[in-house]
This record gives C-alpha cells, structure tokens and sequence, in this order.
C-alpha cells in the first residue's frame, strides 16, 4: 500500500494521508498473472481501475484480424480499459501481461462513491482523465509523423519502452513493420 | 444569443446544477466574438487563452503535416470549442481553428474559468464529466477511422446529425478521411 499512497501522491501534492485513506482500503482486489495472461479481454465490461505492483502490460485492439498495440503499462501507472470503464459498455480492448505481473484493483462503485464524497479526490481524477484525453491526441499526431520522427519521438521522451517492451510490440504501438522499427533505430 | 440553449447543455453534463451556479458561470462569460467564413479562432503556434459555446456556425480543427491539411475536430452550435490540449497545458497550439461559416461564440478566459471550477463544485464536476466525454469520443473517433467507407458515414450520421445540415460536405469529407468523391457516392447509397 505504500508504493499506490506514493503514486496517488504524485499526482497532486494537495492530498493528505486522510484524503487517501477512505480510497486506499477499498482498493482490495489483487491479481497476479503470468506472462501472456490476460486482465482484461474484448467484450467484457470493465469494472474496475488497477494500479500496477510489479511487471508491465500492453493494451491492443484487433483491427481486421491485426493486433495494433495502443497503450503499455508498467509499475506503478493505473491500468485498466478507461473507456469500457467510463461508459460501462464493452471494450474494444485486450489487456494482456508482458511478464510476470501484479496488480491490485478497485471496484468501480466504490471508486465513484469515494471520488464523489471528496472534492479533492475528484479533482485528481478529472486532471488524470485530462491528460489520459492529451495523451490520446498525441498519440493520434505521432502516428501521422514519419517512421524516423516516430521512433525519435519515443525515444526522446520514453526511452526506457526499448528496455522492458519487446520490439515487435513498439513496432505495432508506432504502427509499422518490426524490419522498419529496427531499420529506423540503426539509422539513429 | 440563446442562453436557454447553453443552460440546457450544461445542465445535460451535470443536472446538479443550480441556478446560482449557472449564474456565476454566466457572469464569467465575458467574450463575444464573430468570425467571418474562413477566418481563424486560433492559429498553430498560438497559446488557446480561452473556451468557447458556439452560438452559430461550424469550425474546424485541422494541423498542417508534410504539406497535407488533416481536419481532425468539427464542431457546430451549441457546442463546447477550444483547442483542448492547448488550453489545458498552455502549450503551443498545432492546430488552426477555422470558421466554416459565419459564426458567433461566447467565451471565458482560461484564468475565469480555472477560478470559477475552483470555487464552485458543481462546475468542478461538470467539466470533469465533459473531460470524460472528450476522452471517450476521442477514442471513438481513432476506432470510426478503422472502418469502412460506408460505416464511418453511416456511424457518424448516428451520432452528430447535425454535422450534415451545418458543415460543408467535403470538410466531413476530409474529416473521415475520404475523398470528397466517395464520400457523395457513398452517402448517395446510404440514402
């Protein structure tokens, strides 16, 4: 509980530990998986937010029978199918573990019933969603670079990726060829 | 200008919302403004200092890559509209904001705004409801781009109807990412 009571936070210096008790006893439910394991799968509703212990994860949709990689997880991120979890309609997505992985979960009941009685609480959560929206809009502008930008981008600003994600899973995140992907970090 | 309608839309995002809240809403909403046909809001580069309610007419949002307009937002009356990303992180905007008709906004700065979430609840949480609105369509619109020719009219005709009376075809066009030639074939057979 002390490695979540430290990323919870980092993301906003304003909250106490009193602010985070109510939050953190209900953040009861821990997994742990094996390599390729799946948290999550296409159709299912997503119920709960995780928060990674230990091990990292990808996040893909199919797209006529392709995998395309969107999103990766690692220690200490919170991790679940954000939308299916927003709308409770079923996600597009897969949430499948790259190693040996542990994470523990919220429900999303409880998780709103505490958001909501602490003005504080929600405010992290709309300034996380923020973001989670201007990560989605730079990813969509990274994809239309080149193949050269796009691999300079990543590096530049998540160059620890090349250590923990295999590269074939970068390749279908930047979407293009694994040959291209390492083609592209020779020339750099 | 019709106040009725951006009530309503406020209310639609948080039906907690009182009247006195509404009201101190209102008594930020300082900016009025009119944009000529093809005229900018914003322009890349730019810093976005405020938020607009589109009273009338329709924008774009469209960034300049290798050469190549891409449209990625359009937005009509009675709507929310601003460059997002800018506005929330005070950087550099990549986009051009461009009246597609003739247009009036209302406004709020951004320091108005960030002051009035502050101090009252209930706007707090209207506009985290309206973030998690704008993630979950962003998010929609990268799947509508997966699809068909046909779907994504078809998808879109679903969920923004207006978008067909108010916007000029072959933005909507570009928007789905078509040429403005199967976009007329294909909406012909929707028909």
């Amino acid at each position: 509980m002390l490695q979540i009571n430290t990323s919870l936070k980092l993301l906003s210096s304003h909250l106490t530990d009193d602010d985070l008790a109510s939050l953190l006893q209900k953040w009861t439910h821990k997994i742990t998986l094996n390599r390729f394991d799946y948290l999550c799968k296409t159709g299912q509703i997503e119920n709960r937010i995780y928060y990674i212990n230990k091990g990292t994860f990808r996040t893909y949709s199919l797209d006529k029978g392709i995998e395309k990689d969107e999103i990766f997880g690692f220690p200490n991120d919170f991790y679940c199918s954000f939308v299916s979890f927003l709308t409770q309609e079923p996600t597009k997505n897969n949430i499948q573990a790259l190693s040996k992985a542990e994470v523990i979960g919220i429900n999303r009941t409880d998780f709103y019933q505490v958001i909501l009685s602490n003005r504080k609480l929600e405010r992290v959560w709309r300034q996380y969603t923020e973001q989670l929206f201007i990560q989605r809009v730079e990813r969509s502008l990274l994809l239309r670079s080149t193949s050269i930008q796009k691999v300079k981008l990543l590096l530049e600003n998540k160059a620890e990726i090349f250590q923990l994600i295999p590269n074939k899973y970068i390749a279908s995140y930047l979407d293009m060829s694994p040959a291209t992907l390492s083609r592209m970090l020779k020339q750099l | 200008m019709d106040i009725q309608a951006i009530k309503t839309y406020f209310r639609t995002k948080n039906p907690d919302l009182t009247d006195a809240d509404l009201g101190l809403l209102f008594s930020k909403i300082t900016i009025h403004k009119k944009i000529k046909r093809f005229d900018y809001l914003l322009k890349e580069g730019e810093i976005e200092t405020n938020m607009y309610f589109i009273l009338k007419g329709a924008f774009r949002s469209y960034i300049v890559q290798n050469g190549q307009e891409y449209c990625d937002v359009l937005r009509c009356s009675n709507e929310i509209y601003c460059d997002y990303v800018s506005f929330i992180n005070q950087t550099p905007s990549r986009y051009y904001l461009q009246a597609l008709s003739a247009t009036e906004l209302l406004g709020i700065t951004r320091a108005d705004y960030n002051q009035v979430v502050l101090d009252n609840w209930n706007i707090e949480r209207m506009w985290r409801k309206e973030t998690e609105r704008l993630y979950i369509y962003r998010v929609a619109r990268d799947n509508i781009l997966r699809l068909s020719a046909k779907d994504r009219i078809k998808n879109l005709l679903q969920i923004r109807p207006a978008l067909f009376k108010e916007v000029s075809h072959k933005y909507i066009a570009s928007y789905l990412r078509m040429t403005p030639e199967t976009f007329s074939r294909e909406l012909k057979l929707l028909k």
